[in-house]
C-alpha cells in the first residue's frame, strides 16, 4: 500500500465544500436557466483556478453567467469589449504623467485586468498585440509595465467569449494563448422549456436578483481545498494516456491529429478532475471525472490535420473518439471478456 | 471491519485478475490448440493405422498441450493483470469512482465488502467456444475416421513365416525323413525356399513374396501329386506285366511297356525326382522279361517297396491312394475304349486348390491331368425338362468361356451368374 505523498482533505471538509458549491451552483442556476453542465463546468473552472473560453452565439448568456458569478461569489468584475482598436494598456493600465506640486511622475494606472473576475468579450476580435497582453496575466497573474511590475488580485479569473459566427475581421486565437484557457465551452441555445421559462421569469432591461452564497475567501479555501483532492495512481495513468493518446500515431484515434495536447493540458485535466471530484464531494478523484472533463480540456488543445477538417470532424469528435479507445483501465481485455458495469 | 473489507476486497481483485489472466492464456493458447489437434488427429490416423501404442500418442498430446499452455503462458505475461488491476476493474464495475484504489493507497477507508457481487466480466463465449469445438470434432476426426491397418493381420503378424513357407518347409523335412526324392532335387527345393527367406524380413509378407511363396508350394505340391500318379502307373504297369506273364499279347505287352516307359520318362524328367537307386531298379525293369524274370519274393519286395513310395508322396501330396487307383484304373483303357468312361470329375467346393485348378482347363482337354478338377458344381441342378438348351446338363463341366465371359464366369458369385442367366432369358 502506498501512501500519498501530498496532503489530503478529509472526507468532512470535502463534503463542507460540496455544500458551499452546490449553493453557488443553485444561486447560478435561479439565473442562468437550462445549463447546468456549463454551470458546473465554470464551478469547476473556479476550483481549478483556470480561465474559461466561452463560445457561443449572441444572446445566449454568456454575459450574463460572468455576471452572476461575480454577483454570487461578490467578487470584482469588469468586463473589457475587445475591438480591433483596442490596445494592449487598455487592458492592463497605463502610467500616466501626474503632477504633483512641481514634480510630475508617472503613475500606473491600472487597467481592467485588475480585478477578480474579467470578462473579455469577443476576444478574437482584437489585435493579437492585444491578445497577447492577456498571455502573461492569464498565466503568472501579473502585469508588468514600463518594468514594473503588479501582482493581479486574487483570485483572478479571466473569462473570455468568441463568436462563432461574423468571423470576418476578427483574430483567431493562437494556439499559445488557447492553451492558457482551462476549459473551452460551448454555450448552446436553450430549449423550448428552458425559453418558456426565461420568458415567464425575466423581463427585458431588468436585472436579475442574485444571491450571495460565498465570500471571496470561501472561494480561495474551496480552491485550496481542490488542490488537495487525491489523485490515485489508476487516475493520473488514465490522465497521461489519454493526454499521450493526444500525440499523432500513438492511438488509433490520433489519425486525424495535427498536433497534440500539451502537457499543460494534463496538468490542467488533473486539476478540473480534482474539481469535480470536490464538487460531489469526494476526497480523490475518478476516472469518471478525467471523462467528464476531458473534452473541454483537450479539445481546444488539440488541432486536426487538414483532411479531418475537410471531412468535418472537430477536435471535439477525436477526443469523443480517444475516450471511447482508452479504456481507463490500463491493462486490456482479452477478446473473450468485456467489462461489465452494474452501476 | 475495515481490515476485514480490505481483506475482502483484495482476494477479489486477485480473482478478477486471474480470471482475465486465464482467459489471456486461452487467447494465446486456443488458436495454437486447434492446429495441435489438427495435427493430433492425423497423428491418430497415423498411430491407428501403424498401429502404434497408444500411450505414446498421448503422452505426445499431454506433452504437446503442456508446452503450448506455457508458450501461451509466456506470450500472455505483458497483458497479465495485477491485484491493482483488478481493483480497478471492480471499482468500475460498481460504480465506486476510485474508491478502491484510493483505499488500496491509503487515502481513504474501504468500501463495505458485504455486497454481494459476480466476477466484473462479461463472457464472449463465441471467442472460447468455436475452437474448442473445433478442437473436439479434428480429434474425433482422428478417433473415427476408419483407416486400414498398414501391419499384416495379426495372425501374419505373429506367424515367423508365410504359412506357404512353412508347408514347403514340412515338405521338404518330410522328404528328407522318408528318403525316397533324390537329394539334389530336395536341396533344390531348400534353395528356393533359402532364396525366399534370404529377403529382409520385412518384405516376407509383401504380396510379391506372397505370390512367390505360394507358387513355390503350389508347384512342389503338383510335382509330387505327379511323382505320386507316375509311380503308381508304373507300379500298375509293372503289375500288369506280371500278371499277365507270358500269356500277354505282344501287343499288350508292347501298350504296358509304353506306359511304364512314359510313367519312367515323367518320373525321370520331373523337378522332383525319386531316388536314384529306386530310379535305377524301375529302369531295369524296363520290359515284360525283365519283368518276368523277377523271382516271386524280390518282386513282392519290390512291390511293397513301391507302394510304400507311392503312399509316402501320396501322403504328403495330400492324396489317396486308393482314389487316385481308382482313376487310374478307370482311365485304363485298350485299344478300343474310348476316353475313358469318366477321367475327369467334379469335386466339392471346400477342396478348391488353386493349383489344381491352375493345372486343368476345361477349354484345353489334352492338357488335362487324370484326376484333376475341371470344375465346381456350383448350384443344384435343375430338373432336366425345365434345363434350357444352352445350359449345360448333370455331370457336364461349365465351360471357362473365353474373352469378356471369363470375367463374369469365373468373379461372379454363383447366385450372381444365375440372377444374369435369368436376365438374359
Amino acid at each position: 500500500m502506498s501512501q500519498p505523498s501530498q496532503p489530503t482533505l478529509d472526507e468532512t471538509q470535502a463534503a463542507e465544500a460540496a455544500r458551499y458549491l452546490q449553493q453557488l451552483r443553485d444561486a447560478v442556476g435561479a439565473v442562468i436557466f437550462g445549463q447546468p453542465a456549463l454551470i458546473d463546468c465554470v464551478v469547476m473552472a473556479l476550483l481549478a483556478r483556470g480561465h474559461l473560453l466561452l463560445e457561443g452565439l449572441p444572446g445566449l448568456g454568456k454575459t450574463e453567467l460572468v455576471r452572476t458569478f461575480s454577483k454570487a461569489l461578490a467578487l470584482d468584475s469588469n468586463r473589457v469589449q475587445f475591438t480591433p482598436d483596442l490596445l494592449p494598456g487598455d487592458i492592463t493600465g497605463n502610467p500616466m504623467l501626474q503632477e504633483d506640486g512641481n514634480t510630475r511622475k508617472f503613475v500606473f494606472q491600472p487597467g481592467p485586468i485588475f480585478t477578480n473576475l474579467l470578462l473579455a468579450d469577443e476576444i478574437n476580435r482584437a489585435s493579437p498585440k492585444t491578445q497577447s497582453a492577456l498571455l502573461e496575466a492569464m498565466q503568472e497573474r501579473r502585469v508588468t509595465v514600463m518594468g514594473e511590475t503588479h501582482q493581479l488580485p486574487q483570485p483572478f479569473f479571466v473569462f473570455a467569449t468568441q463568436n462563432p459566427i461574423e468571423l470576418e475581421g476578427t483574430y483567431p486565437l493562437p494556439e499559445a494563448q488557447l492553451d492558457r484557457f482551462l476549459f473551452k465551452l460551448s454555450v448552446t441555445s436553450a430549449t423550448r422549456e428552458t425559453l418558456q421559462r426565461i420568458i415567464s421569469v425575466r423581463a427585458l432591461g431588468e436585472e436579475p436578483e442574485v444571491n450571495r452564497v460565498m465570500a471571496r475567501e470561501q472561494l480561495q479555501h474551496c480552491t485550496a481545498l481542490a488542490r488537495q483532492v487525491y489523485l490515485p495512481e489508476v487516475v493520473t495513468s488514465y490522465i497521461a494516456r489519454l493526454v499521450h493518446g493526444t500525440y499523432p500515431g500513438e492511438s488509433q484515434a490520433s489519425g486525424v491529429v495535427k498536433f497534440g495536447a500539451s502537457p499543460r493540458a494534463a496538468i490542467g485535466l488533473a486539476a478540473a478532475a480534482r474539481a469535480r471530484a470536490l464538487l460531489g464531494g469526494r476526497v480523490h478523484a475518478s476516472t469518471d471525472d478525467v471523462a467528464a472533463s476531458a473534452e473541454a480540456v483537450l479539445a481546444h488543445r488539440v488541432i486536426v490535420n487538414y483532411q479531418a477538417r475537410m471531412e468535418g470532424i472537430t477536435a471535439a469528435h477525436f477526443v469523443k473518439t480517444l475516450l471511447a479507445e482508452v479504456d481507463p483501465a490500463e491493462k486490456e481485455l482479452p477478446a473473450s471478456l468485456s467489462a461489465a458495469k452494474i452501476q | 471491519m475495515n481490515a476485514h473489507a480490505a481483506q475482502q476486497w483484495r482476494h477479489r481483485a486477485r480473482l478478477t485478475a486471474a480470471v482475465a489472466n486465464l482467459l489471456w492464456v486461452l487467447h494465446y493458447f486456443l488458436p495454437a490448440f486447434v492446429g495441435l489437434n489438427a495435427v493430433m488427429a492425423l497423428a491418430w490416423l497415423l498411430a491407428r493405422q501403424s498401429e502404434w501404442p497408444d500411450g505414446a500418442v498421448w503422452l505426445g498430446y499431454l506433452g504437446g498441450t503442456a508446452v503450448l499452455l506455457g508458450v501461451a503462458a509466456w506470450l500472455a505475461r505483458r497483458h497479465y493483470l495485477s491485484s491493482s488491476d483488478g481493483l480497478q476493474r471492480l471499482e468500475e464495475h460498481l460504480g465506486l469512482r476510485s474508491a478502491l484504489s484510493a483505499a488500496e493507497e491509503g487515502v481513504v477507508d474501504w468500501p463495505s465488502a458485504d455486497v454481494h457481487m459476480s466476477l466484473p466480466y462479461r463472457f464472449q463465449s463465441r471467442r472460447v467456444w468455436p475452437p474448442l469445438a473445433a478442437s473436439c470434432a479434428l480429434l474425433l476426426a482422428g478417433w473415427l475416421i476408419p483407416v486400414s491397418s498398414a501391419k499384416p493381420s495379426p495372425d501374419i503378424q505373429n506367424a515367423e513365416q508365410p504359412l506357404a513357407w512353412e508347408k514347403v518347409e514340412a515338405v521338404i523335412e518330410a522328404l528328407e525323413d522318408e528318403s525316397i526324392v533324390a537329394e539334389q532335387s530336395v536341396d533344390d527345393l531348400r534353395n528356393q525356399l533359402a532364396a525366399l527367406r534370404g529377403q529382409p524380413e520385412a518384405q516376407w509378407f509383401n504380396q510379391s513374396s506372397l505370390e512367390a511363396g505360394e507358387n513355390l508350394r503350389d508347384q512342389t505340391m503338383l510335382e509330387l501329386r505327379e511323382a505320386a500318379r507316375n509311380l503308381q502307373m508304373a507300379t500298375a504297369s509293372l503289375e500288369a506285366m506280371r500278371e499277365l506273364g507270358p500269356q500277354a499279347t505282344p501287343m499288350q505287352a508292347e501298350m504296358l511297356e509304353q506306359q511304364f516307359s512314359e510313367a519312367m520318362q515323367n518320373l525321370q524328367m520331373s523337378e522332383l525326382q525319386l531316388d536314384a537307386e529306386m530310379l535305377a531298379e524301375l529302369a531295369e525293369l524296363g520290359n515284360c522279361e525283365a519283368c518276368m524274370r523277377l523271382s516271386p519274393e524280390d518282386w513282392e519286395k519290390l512291390r511293397a517297396k513301391l507302394g510304400e513310395c507311392n503312399g509316402e508322396l501320396c501322403a504328403i501330396a495330400g492324396l489317396d491312394p486308393e482314389e487316385l487307383a481308382k482313376i487310374r484304373a478307370m482311365c485304363r483303357g485298350g485299344i478300343g475304349r474310348g476316353p475313358g468312361e469318366a477321367p475327369l470329375f467334379f469335386e466339392d467346393e471346400s477342396h478348391l486348390s488353386p493349383a489344381r485348378r491352375e493345372a486343368v482347363s476345361n477349354q484345353e482337354m489334352d492338357n488335362a491331368a487324370l484326376g484333376e478338377m475341371v470344375g465346381l458344381r456350383d448350384r443344384e441342378a435343375p430338373p432336366e425338362d425345365e434345363m434350357p438348351a444352352y445350359k449345360l446338363g448333370v455331370g457336364q463341366a461349365a465351360p471357362q468361356g473365353q474373352g469378356g465371359d471369363v470375367v463374369w464366369k469365373n468373379q461372379l458369385t454363383p447366385q450372381e451368374r444365375e440372377l444374369l442367366e435369368r436376365y438374359y432369358e
